[in-house]
């Protein structure tokens, strides 16, 4: 190559990556520029804190917001403690090699799954075999399910990342391995696990597929008062007044749900990141 | 293999009767490769036995033993008689977080927990088995043990880590202290510090010596002539001479003991 045309590629390849980021930021700034635009008009006091009526058309999204709250709160509930126990599992007692690739391989097969296909497993497994009917709990259980490889991850990385020193001046201060894991890696694997709750948490109160079939209804839906039952959501909220487009409120009434659901993400992973740049500061 | 169980009946040592730590024919191997090669050392209370050889010889390898800190190691193999006060410590069914309690060890570099200082000194306590004025205690009891009381009293409460690192390092002995041992095992403690810090570990190597069994692992060939009582001199391996500090220095049985003491050099 001459020098020219080592130039040439230089200046091609810088371009490509520029407008490969143009693109990417001017898409989401449309994105959000436009939920915000059209959602705006529709956010006020009354919108956010009266029950929908009409089928969403008219009143406002009270009951989708706890619902969509209740039902995130409770797959964190479920979801953080298992992936605790697989994190550290995985990290201190899965010795073998083969295991330990098993295990990935587990892992992130999980985590590629579609989430219809939860939702699917859902109405199979909770509805069809055991009758659960609609329960607003069974969809929190897919939820957790659905988000565990995210929290297990994210946990594992953070344990894993302890170095080794600590553990073994722990163990020469006769700590026993039980010791070891509440006093010295829980309190840092936490940060991590945190952080991947958020994550996941924001990726979950997304979702309409996985808990469409087995835990909600589209309307007459408030405060659920045991395990059963339905719960109405943001997003399924969305969805279904996405199907009357043809309504000027009913749309606007959309945006405005789907306003107030893009906050809520952005408040998770704002969350997250908060968490991350602690958890890079502790250990060095 | 992890040895074989204490057979050996302890009959009571002639000389060496404070020896609390014993290796007979001790062998260690990481995976296929030999490390530790027929091992003979006691180590007797109330004397600074300081451990030197050149760099790969296997010194911490030995010392990480003794208190079966390599357990976690991947491929470690030991074979052999190490026994402390007369019970193999390698023997099936040996406590091992007792052992780890009655022998403490201070790595090279300082490791404090991201902690407060003072809950670093009670990391190795139990919690929840001591009341508030316990902990005080013992706090201000091993900070002064180790020369630091002076220094931190005044904000026992901040993160450890914002202490220096000659500092970190006596705080990791303090709180090795706090679990009370008989045996201190040190790899390396100076080689971090400052020529002052490195100074007041040595002083504190002194203080401690009465009380204690200490086993000291040096580079610093200067560092063992101040400090040593007993001599160990470990070169790939194997133990090439062992013995009072003032003769391994001016009549060395072996060559290699005089050229490395004196030129700080091996050919080993
Ligand atoms: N975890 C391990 N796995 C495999 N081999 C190891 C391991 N740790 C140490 N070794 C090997 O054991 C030998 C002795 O190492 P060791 O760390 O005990 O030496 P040392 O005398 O302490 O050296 P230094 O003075 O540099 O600290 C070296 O050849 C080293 O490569
Ligand atoms: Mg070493």
């Amino acid at each position: 190559m001459n020098r020219n045309s080592r130039y040439a590629a230089n200046y091609l390849f810088t371009a490509v990556v520029w407008s490969a980021v143009i693109i990417c930021c001017a898409l989401l700034c449309f994105l959000l520029s436009t939920i915000i635009w059209n959602g705006v008009y529709a956010l006020s006091f009354k919108f956010l804190l009266s029950p929908a009526s009409g089928f969403g058309a008219n009143g406002g999204i009270i009951y989708q917001i706890t619902g969509s709250i209740l039902l995130i709160a409770v797959t964190a509930i479920i979801s953080l403690p298992i992936a605790l126990g697989v994190a550290i599992y995985k990290s201190e007692f899965l010795k073998s090699c083969r295991l330990q690739r098993l295990s990935n391989l587990l892992i992130y097969g999980l985590n590629g799954v579609p989430s219809v296909i939860f939702g699917i497993f859902g109405l199979i497994f909770f509805v069809n075999l055991l009758g659960a009917g609609i329960s607003w709990f069974a969809g929190a259980i897919i939820l957790a399910i659905m988000i565990l490889p995210t929290i297990v991850l994210s946990t594992y990385q953070a344990i894993n990342s302890i170095p080794t020193i600590y553990r073994e001046s722990a163990q020469a201060l006769g700590l026993d391995t039980w010791q070891i894991i509440t006093r010295v890696l829980l309190p840092q694997g936490l940060d991590g696990a945190i952080t991947g709750l958020l994550i996941g948490l924001a990726r979950a109160i997304g979702e309409t597929a996985p808990i469409m079939f087995v835990a909600t209804a589209f309307s007459g839906v408030d405060i659920p008062d045991s395990l059963n039952g339905p719960i109405t959501t943001l997003p399924t909220h969305i969805l279904a007044l996405a199907k009357q487009a043809t309504d000027a409120q009913a749309l606007q009434n959309a945006w405005g749900a789907g306003l107030v659901l893009l906050c809520l993400v952005m408040l998770l992973g704002f969350a997250a990141l908060m968490g991350r740049i602690r958890l890079k500061t502790r250990w060095q | 293999m992890t040895g074989k169980p204490a057979l050996k009946l302890v009959a009571p040592v002639v000389s060496g009767a404070t020896a609390l730590i014993e290796a007979e024919k001790f062998n260690v191997w990481f995976h296929d490769t030999q490390v530790l090669k027929d091992i003979a050392v006691s180590f007797d209370k109330g004397l600074i036995n300081c451990i030197v050889g050149p760099s790969g010889g296997g010194k911490s390898t030995f010392i990480r033993s003794i208190n079966r800190i390599n357990d976690g190691i991947d491929g470690f193999v030991v074979q052999g008689e190490l026994s402390f006060k007369g019970r193999n410590i390698y023997a099936a069914g040996t406590d091992v977080t007792q052992i780890r309690k009655a022998i403490g060890i201070v790595f090279q570099k300082p490791c404090v927990f991201p902690k407060s200082i003072s809950e670093n000194v009670l990391f190795g306590l139990q919690p929840l088995r001591i009341t508030k004025l316990e902990k005080l205690c013992v706090v201000e009891k091993q900070l002064k043990a180790v020369s630091l009381w002076k220094e931190v009293s005044h904000r026992l409460n901040d993160p450890a880590t914002s202490l220096s690192i000659g500092q970190q390092q006596r705080l990791c002995i303090a709180r090795t202290l706090a679990i009370n041992p008989e045996v201190i095992l040190l790899d390396e403690p100076t080689s971090a510090l400052d020529p002052v810090s490195t100074r007041a570990i040595e002083e504190l190597m002194l203080k401690l010596k009465d009380r204690y069994t200490l086993v000291f692992v040096t580079h610093n060939i200067q560092q063992a002539k101040r400090i040593a009582d007993k001599l160990i001199f470990i070169c790939e391996g194997q133990i090439i001479e062992q013995g009072d500090k003032d003769k391994l220095f001016n009549q060395p049985e072996h060559e290699r003991t005089r050229i490395y003491l004196h030129d700080e050099y091996c050919e080993c």
